[in-house]
């Protein structure tokens, strides 16, 4: 866990220190206003300010050192610490995405266990094409697609940009989460709709595994029901790869906020990320990647969890 | 399926049966079909929309400008699709007039061989072909009366060109399919924009593949503490937010085609690398794997010419979903502003201009890319899966 945490900020923080270019010519501009002189000793300043000018292992270990105080230091562009930014960000990105994955997960699990018992049926063939072209839907051109007909003049449904209207502020508690959820409708729509596809192939894939095995034909030849062979045995067993899937949606969830977030202008992780990588805000992009990778460690210890309780068979001790 | 007495002789081949199985799904074929023709548009695209005529009649003599104005990138690119048309000749032929046990080793040497003529080809035509700007106005020269007579693409307009006069124009007679907002035609930008989503896909998935191939097959083959902390090495791989990364990565170097094909093959050869050691962990124990061991083979033989094609499956489908997967991505770091740099059209970067700089929803300009995505993204995931159920031997065998 530890090793892999530090392996992803090694990589990110020499990428950001590696590549050409820092925040502070970025935010000097191309120079002119000042003659040369002036403009050098601006930088070796400024340089020295954020810490820049020290070498880049000796940087990272002072990161280091203050991220194990949880202090991930200054935002160059907003000039607040870096961690009131993220926790002003990450409720909106985790709301969006654990709203997604309740929906993926309730409109998957009865879709995969319909197709898998009425294989190769009709609903099987044409759900799977239907749900491999909603996989293969951009979800940009969704967005915008959405934002363009349903936000504009003729239908005005919903508002194109933020998570709130204006004056939400005022609004009583009931008529502001209702304002909410109106607003979340449309990003959380473009962030659920391709994971059905995946999700519902594995779940029918377990499936499939499953009532092809020896006990459930025990199970029917026993004379027990439709629905108690599909649900308490095969589905049963089924769950398992369910929950790791849970481990490998995390990241590209994170990943799909990025776009989401940037089209419907709401102002989450997703768009933090984006906007530190355009203006090298070198502390940003590092406590967004920590923190995006801690979330995703911790998806996957959730898994393992989940797993051994799930699981008898598996447990934590035997392992080694 | 050519009817051949020394083919049945030879029985069935894996790849025979695979291709049978894969060619029960008509519907599948079709969008084969559909990848082919992106293919042939991506490579004869500057035939398909110039601005450059194919001949033209200037005071009594002919003119041949589209083709001198070819560049070094376009000859690379009839360069490669000739010579993978070449060595997909010579698999049919192959499979004909080659002796089973041996054929896989000259498959082998004739990519081999393919690959190296590409790349030295294309290093000679970068370096021989000259950069050349044709700025003459051809159209202008017709309307003025200078040049009698002049045969045109379909698509008479260049990608790079701009005209604000137009700029910004739903589709009409003159621009099929719009303008955008420096008043480029948006369909030949579409059809010169498939070259890069193309290109992205393939290259990009061959360099995930490769890495991971090479990876998984070294860890599996191995086992023992160096499976262990390479395993860990993956998993630091896959817990690292991809998409993040990469942005980060592309957003912080200069924007080039070849640096996002890198950037996208060397984050995501995580399933491969898994799915190889997979393989390879049941290979290894195997009779042929210790015969080959105990002859005294080098190791790099053992790996890829006697474990590999048993374990290649897994990898070729999830190379077509790879490169459905890179041609999003790419779409979608054009869309946020990090692809090619901007002359070059690219169906993301379109996307992009959708919504003006005053907040006017433009729909050709969303629409169009965003059907040229959907459909080749589709298609490559249908045949992704059909590929897989056709390699999967559990489903041939029930039902």
């Amino acid at each position: 866990m530890i090793p892999t945490l530090l392996g992803i900020t090694i990589v990110v923080f020499a990428i950001s220190r590696m590549a050409p270019g820092d925040p502070v010519s970025l935010s000097m501009g191309p120079g002119g206003m000042m003659d040369a002189q002036r403009a050098a000793d601006v930088r070796a300043a400024r340089m020295k300010l954020y810490g820049l000018d020290k070498p880049v292992y000796v940087q990272y270990a002072i990161w280091l050192g203050r991220v194990a105080r949880l202090d991930f230091a200054d935002s160059i562009k907003h000039h607040r610490p870096v961690i009131d930014l993220i926790k002003e960000r990450l409720p909106v990105t985790l709301t969006l995405n654990l709203i997604s994955f309740v929906i993926i997960y309730a409109i998957s699990i009865p879709m995969g266990i319909l197709s898998a018992v009425g294989r190769k049926k009709f609903l099987d063939r044409v759900g799977s094409v239907m749900l491999l072209m909603l996989w293969s839907l951009p979800s940009m051109w969704v967005g915008q697609m959405l934002i363009g007909y349903l936000c504009g003049p003729p239908l005005n449904w919903f508002s194109p940009a933020g998570l709130s209207s204006n004056d939400a502020e005022q609004f009583p508690f009931f008529q502001w989460l209702a304002d909410r959820l109106w607003h979340l409708v449309l990003p959380v729509f473009c962030l659920t709709y391709a994971g059905f596809a995946y999700l519902t192939k594995q779940v029918r894939a377990g499936m499939l595994d499953n009532l092809r095995a020896d006990y459930v034909r025990t199970a029917r030849a026993k004379g027990l029901s439709n629905w108690a062979v599909i649900f308490h045995h095969a589905f049963r067993n089924s769950v398992i790869p369910i929950i790791t899937i849970l481990a490998t949606l995390l990241p590209a969830m994170f990943g799909g906020s990025v776009i989401i977030e940037r089209i419907f202008s709401v102002s989450g992780m997703g768009l933090l990320a984006f906007e530190a990588v355009t203006t090298r805000d070198y502390n940003v992009v590092m406590g967004v990647a920590t923190i995006a990778g801690v979330l995703n460690l911790f998806g996957l210890l959730m898994a393992d969890i989940a797993y051994a309780m799930v699981d008898p068979r598996i447990s934590f001790e035997s392992a080694v | 399926m050519g009817e051949n007495k020394q083919q049945k002789t030879w029985g069935t081949s894996y790849g025979e049966m695979v291709w049978k199985e894969f060619a029960k799904s008509k519907f599948t074929l079709c969008w084969l079909g559909f990848i082919i023709l992106l293919f042939l548009l991506a490579i004869f695209a500057p035939f398909l929309a110039n601005d450059k005529p194919f001949v033209i009649r200037i005071a009594g003599q002919l003119h041949w400008p589209i083709f001198k104005a070819l560049t070094a990138s376009d000859y690379s690119i009839f360069l490669a699709a000739i010579v993978a048309l070449i060595q997909f000749l010579l698999v049919l032929r192959n499979r004909r007039s080659v002796d089973p046990s041996i054929r896989s080793g000259i498959l082998w040497r004739q990519i081999t061989i393919s690959v190296f003529i590409v790349l030295v080809g294309i290093i000679l035509l970068f370096v021989f072909i000259p950069r050349r700007l044709d700025a003459t106005d051809y159209k202008s020269m017709v309307a003025s009366g200078k040049a009698t007579s002049a045969v045109f693409a379909p698509v008479p307009y260049g990608f790079g060109r701009t005209d604000l006069k137009v700029r910004e124009q739903p589709p009409n007679l003159q621009h099929w399919l719009g303008t955008d907002d420096v008043g480029s035609d948006v369909l030949c930008r579409l059809i010169h924009g498939s070259r890069i989503s193309l290109s992205v896909g393939f290259v990009a998935v061959g360099i995930s593949s490769i890495i991971g191939i090479i990876i998984g097959a070294i860890l599996g083959y191995s086992g023992g503490k160096i499976d262990f902390f390479g395993m860990r090495l993956v998993e630091i791989m896959m817990a690292v937010p991809v998409f993040f990364l990469i942005i980060t990565i592309v957003a912080f170097f200069p924007r080039s085609l070849f640096n996002i094909m890198l950037i996208i093959g060397l984050t995501t050869w995580t399933d491969d690398a898994r799915f190889v050691r997979a393989e390879f962990f049941k290979l290894r124990r195997q009779d042929f794997v210790q015969a080959a061991v105990s002859l005294g083979l080098p190791l790099r033989s053992i790996l890829f010419r006697h474990m590999l094609p048993n374990a290649i499956a897994p990898v070729l489908v999830n190379a077509t979903f790879g490169i459905a997967g890179a041609i999003f991505i790419e779409a979608a770091l054009s869309f946020l502003g990090f692809g090619v740099a901007p002359p070059t059209p690219s169906w993301g970067q379109i996307l992009s201009l959708g919504v003006s700089t005053t907040g006017r929803f433009l729909w050709w300009l969303t629409l169009f890319p965003g059907l040229a995505i959907f459909f080749t993204v589709l298609a490559y995931n249908l045949v992704g899966e059909t590929l897989r159920d056709a390699i999967d031997p559990r489903l041939r065998e029930s039902v």
